[in-house]
């Protein structure tokens, strides 16, 4: 009698948790609609920090562009080292088929038009990928809420993210750490594709800006090679006026909007 | 005296030794095995920091080299593409794999009218397996030279794929990589397709297993061999069992430290254990044979006769011991770690085996003492005949035997002359094993599972974007492809700049942009930065080949070989560095570093080692002689016969193309240790009948016809012994125990023979 009693009260807590636990896509949609700029204008420092403790700067200026319908564009303008200095990029993301992305390079003084998956590769040589550096659409994944837990000064919700496709990622699931009220992930540990930890991605500072939640500055560290790579928001503007002409192949050719 | 106090409480002693050997024999299992050349060499040697810095800044290229060949001729179909693709899906998920390259994994970058389009060359997710894919793939295999040999052989009837293992692992790990490795292949690969696994992983797992069994194999057999013959000598159980418990203990001490010390076991200390039962047993029966001639002789007490044993036994065993400790130990001088483990254990397996054959048999005979049966007469008559006739012979004209000797030794020098020193891991397996045909399979087809990387450095960041040195990297490439045919292949650095360069340009050429007018620019300054962005295309999948995804100060190019043994290495190294001092700019660094020059500093350590370890061996030797003797001249005389049997073991050796490795080079000192016992034996025989009868020929006709069948006894069970090494499944332990067995012989003869001729010829006088 006494056990089923017992049996009883921890089906009724079971379901009591069950409807308090917030679900893990939620998380993520209110993490992915949080609210920002139209445009974003900032000047990115990258430092690289190779296993020894050797430090190697890199420097871009990065604008971007979204359209009614939430699809970005993205243009990069390469400032050091001096050897890439004036080199542009520009992607533009398209509904159903895969992001257009030209380059241009001062030394070849062409644009090339770049037809890559190029996501798992690195950015400039750090510790980010393409992929990192950009938005993944919420229901690309599934999610699963872990738990609550407190995170330096953050409370925060720990989700499990996994590809719903396999082949749809570079990583085998990504563990982030969204702090409550902001909706901004605080930390992220990435999985490599046998399941061991391979980098852990932590935004260092997190300011408000125009009114944004707007993160400042980012370390993103891999375990297994013992690199790091620290990306330092130098300049940071939301809703700037930019010329629609700086999204064009013209502009990077002639570096004139 | 200590050492009869010792005897007089044997049951406690027998109680003490067996509760040690108990712990020691505990400590066994926990031994472990490694047969990495990496690990042979010591930590601080120049060869091995170079690799170190150059796996730290490129990645180690560990890697198991898979070929897959379909038995039409053609692997070119759906079928077998879809096994590839599957194969190196499961070979991505096995665990301590870091990098799986196979034609799925591989990109290919192609030029097209607006820019460049990369992907890869065969897209797992995409391949339906239609006649124009495989057209496509075979067109894009053959559009750039770097997939040549290295994904795909010539012919295109096989297919490379590498599973490259992660850094620093254990044995144990490796073994379970090959292991998974070859699991996932017998599942997946149909009977149409061959696959060949090689490369130095795969060798050093081989090496480790055939290893294990070798020691399963072998010290039951040399065990028996010696139980033969010891019972041949004694016709008693006693006989047999109290030498080998002797040896027994002592191997079991050995061991046990060993694993206690954290020593591994390479291939070579596979012959430790076989040493100890070989070389052991003659201690044993010194002591048992004593006991025996004693009782029969009085009817005495238990403990006189020990007394008596002991007393006559003690010293010439003890002097055996020492000077073949001082043979093995002599190779504690080699750098190379497997032969320096390998003489500190047998030396003091050695001392234990003495120590043992000292102590535990006089008290087991104390103990369990029963009055035995008379021991049957010796069975050394038609020896005797032989040694009669050997020295009427020899003796009949000395200008005819020294001519003999003289001609002996002159051929012997032709022979060691022709000596060749080469240790390649491969080389130890016959060539009809498994490894070895997967070796040369993909030798034949592919460039080969032996590389070596020539890593180029500047004096600051970007240096290595400057045309003038990438020149210099492509032009060193070519001059070793034309020159020499044993190099394979060369990848580098610059073939993915040429490689952007061909697809970017206008002119389409694949070529390192040198000209700046050519390229519409202004300076050599302008080029770098053009390499610079190069570089950035690739967005830092280079890192392989550059220590900078953008401003590299330091590339790499991987020299392929198609040869199996080092000697190239000797040659190509010296070579490289030569052309660098022609022809490298001014503020750059070349250094060359890999598993192959470590392989070939294995080889400079051994031949030091040699020299050096032979040198101390018969020094001290001659030293042990010139003391027991007080005379310079006899040591020099008992030095002759090693001499001979060492020389006459270079001159098979030169003659035969046996090479100079690892476990071959221990010959030597280990002739030096075993071999001087007969001399000794002989020496003290002689002086005895020297100073009775007075004259040469008297003395030499009775040393011979007392102890000469015995030294033949003994170093034709000893030989025996050594023997059994012909069954191990290693090349070089059957040509360890081919050559012991045969210098066994050559010392033993010569003790016989060139110690009471030289006797005869200088003359040097026996102190009292």
């Amino acid at each position: 009698m006494k056990r089923s009693i017992g049996i009883a009260a921890g089906l009724f807590l079971l379901w009591i948790g069950s409807l308090s636990a917030l679900d893990g896509r939620e998380i993520m949609l209110r993490v992915d609609k949080r609210p920002t700029g139209k445009t974003s204008h900032a000047l990115v420092r990258m430092d690289l920090v190779d296993s020894r403790g050797q430090v190697n700067t890199r420097s871009v200026e990065m604008f971007s562009v979204k359209d009614e319908k939430d699809l970005k564009k993205l243009v990069i303008v390469f400032h050091a080292p001096a050897s890439v200095k004036n080199t542009r990029y520009l992607a533009v993301e398209n509904e159903g088929r895969d992001d257009d992305k030209w380059i241009y390079l001062p030394a070849l003084k062409r644009v090339r038009r770049i037809a890559a998956s190029e996501g798992g590769s690195s950015f400039m040589g750090s510790d980010f990928t393409y992929d990192d550096m950009s938005d993944r659409d919420v229901d690309r994944d599934n999610h699963k809420f872990l738990r609550e837990e407190s995170l330096g000064s953050y409370q925060c919700y720990v989700v499990e993210s996994v590809a719903k496709d396999p082949q749809d990622s570079q990583y085998s699931k990504r563990i982030s750490w969204i702090a409550k009220e902001l909706w901004i992930p605080v930390k992220i540990e990435l999985y490599d594709k046998k399941g061991n930890l391979q980098k852990i991605a932590t935004m260092d500072r997190i300011d408000t800006l125009q009114g944004f939640v707007t993160p400042l500055q980012t370390t993103m560290k891999n375990v297994q090679k013992g690199t790091a790579t620290v990306l330092v928001m130098e300049k940071f503007v939301w809703d700037e006026p930019i010329p629609s002409g700086l999204f064009t192949t013209r502009y990077l050719e002639t570096g004139k909007p | 005296m200590m050492y009869r106090k010792i005897l007089s409480h044997p049951k406690l002693v027998l109680g003490i030794t067996g509760f040690i050997t108990l712990l020691f024999a505990l400590q066994i299992p926990k031994l472990r095995i490694d047969n990495d050349p990496a690990s042979f060499i010591p930590k601080d040697h120049p060869t091995y920091l170079a690799k170190e810095r150059t796996d730290e800044l490129f990645g180690e290229d560990l890697a198991l080299s898979i070929g897959l060949r379909d038995r039409s001729g053609k692997f070119f179909t759906r079928e077998n593409l879809k096994i590839l693709i599957e194969l190196s899906e499961k070979f991505k998920d096995i665990p301590n794999v870091s990098d799986v390259t196979s034609l799925t994994t591989t990109d290919y970058i192609e030029g097209t009218a607006e820019g460049i389009t990369v992907s890869p060359l065969l897209d797992p997710a995409a391949f339906e397996g239609t006649e124009e894919e495989i057209e496509r793939l075979l067109e894009k295999l053959r559009s750039w030279v770097v997939y040549d040999q290295a994904l795909v052989s010539r012919d295109f009837s096989a297919v490379q794929i590498l599973v490259v293992l992660e850094r620093k692992l254990s044995e144990e790990q490796r073994e379970q990589v090959y292991h998974d490795t070859l699991r996932i292949l017998r599942h997946i690969v149909g009977d149409s397709l061959e696959y060949h696994v090689a490369g130095t992983p795969a060798v050093t797992v081989l090496v480790s297993e055939n290893m294990r069994s070798d020691l399963k194999a072998l010290i039951p057999l040399v065990m028996i061999v010696v139980i033969l013959t010891l019972y041949a000598s004694f016709r008693r159980w006693a006989g047999v069992l109290l030498p080998m418990l002797s040896i027994t203990i002592g191997t079991i001490w050995t061991l046990g430290i060993m694993a206690l010390c954290n020593v591994t076991l390479s291939m070579v200390g596979t012959v430790i254990p076989v040493i100890l039962v070989a070389v052991g047993s003659a201690y044993g029966i010194h002591i048992v044979h004593r006991y025996y001639e004693v009782e029969r002789k009085e009817d005495l007490s238990p403990e006189t006769i020990l007394h008596e044993v002991v007393q006559d036994v003690w010293k010439p065993v003890f002097l055996a011991g020492i000077t073949t400790l001082i043979g093995f130990g002599s190779v504690v001088t080699s750098r190379v770690l497997p032969m320096r483990d390998f003489a500190i254990f047998t030396s003091l397996g050695v001392l234990f085996v003495m120590a043992n054959a000292l102590i535990v048999i006089p008290c087991i005979l104390q103990v369990r003492h029963r009055t035995l049966p008379p021991l049957p007469s010796s069975s050394g008559s038609t020896t005797l005949h032989i040694l009669e006739w050997l020295d009427a012979r020899l003796f009949h004209s000395k200008p005819a035997s020294i001519l003999l000797f003289a001609g002996i030794f002159a051929l012997s020098l032709l022979g060691a002359h022709r000596l060749i020193v080469d240790n390649s891991l491969i080389e130890y397996f016959k060539k009809n094993t498994e490894v070895y045909q997967s070796d040369v399979f993909l030798r034949t087809h592919f460039a080969g599972t032996r590389h070596f990387s020539v890593v180029v450095s500047g004096s600051k960041k970007g240096d290595l974007t400057d045309p003038r040195v990438l020149q210099f990297m492509d032009g060193l490439a070519n001059h070793l492809l034309q020159k020499h045919p044993e190099v394979s292949k060369v990848l580098s650095f610059t073939d993915f700049i040429k490689r952007m360069n061909s697809l970017l340009q206008p002119n389409g050429l694949y070529e390192i942009p040198a000209n700046p007018e050519k390229y519409g620019l202004n300076s050599t300054s302008d080029l770098k930065d053009l390499i610079s962005q190069y570089l950035l295309l690739y967005s830092g999948n280079l890192s392989k080949w550059a220590d900078d995804a953008l401003e590299p100060q330091t590339a790499r190019m991987m020299v392929q070989l198609r040869t199996p043994n080092n000697s190239f290495t000797r040659i190509v190294v010296p070579e490289i560095y030569t052309y660098a001092q022609n022809h490298l700019p001014e503020g750059y660094q070349l250094e060359i570093s890999g598993i192959a020059l470590i392989e070939n500093t294995l080889v400079d350590l051994i031949v030091n080692a040699q020299v050096t370890s032979i040198s101390i061996s018969l020094a001290l030797v001659i030293l042990v002689i010139i003391l027991s003797y007080r005379s310079f001249w006899i040591g020099l005389i008992g030095a002759l016969p090693l001499m001979t049997s060492i020389l006459i073991n270079f001159a098979l050796m030169g003659f035969t193309r046996i090479p100079l490795d690892i476990s071959t080079a221990m010959v030597a000192s280990v002739t030096t240790g075993i071999g001087i016992d007969y001399t000794i034996h002989f020496l003290s025989s002689y002086s005895t009948a020297w100073k009775t009868v007075g004259s040469h020929g008297d003395a030499r006709r009775k040393t011979l016809t007392t102890v000469g069948p015995a030294i033949l006894y003994n170093a034709v069970s000893v030989g025996a012994g050594f023997a059994v090494l012909l069954l191990s499944q290693f090349k070089p332990l059957n040509y360890f125990g081919l050559l012991i067995s045969l210098t066994m012989l050559t010392s033993s003869i010569g003790a016989l023979t060139i110690v009471p001729m030289a006797l005869e010829v200088f003359n040097p006088r026996f102190k009292d």
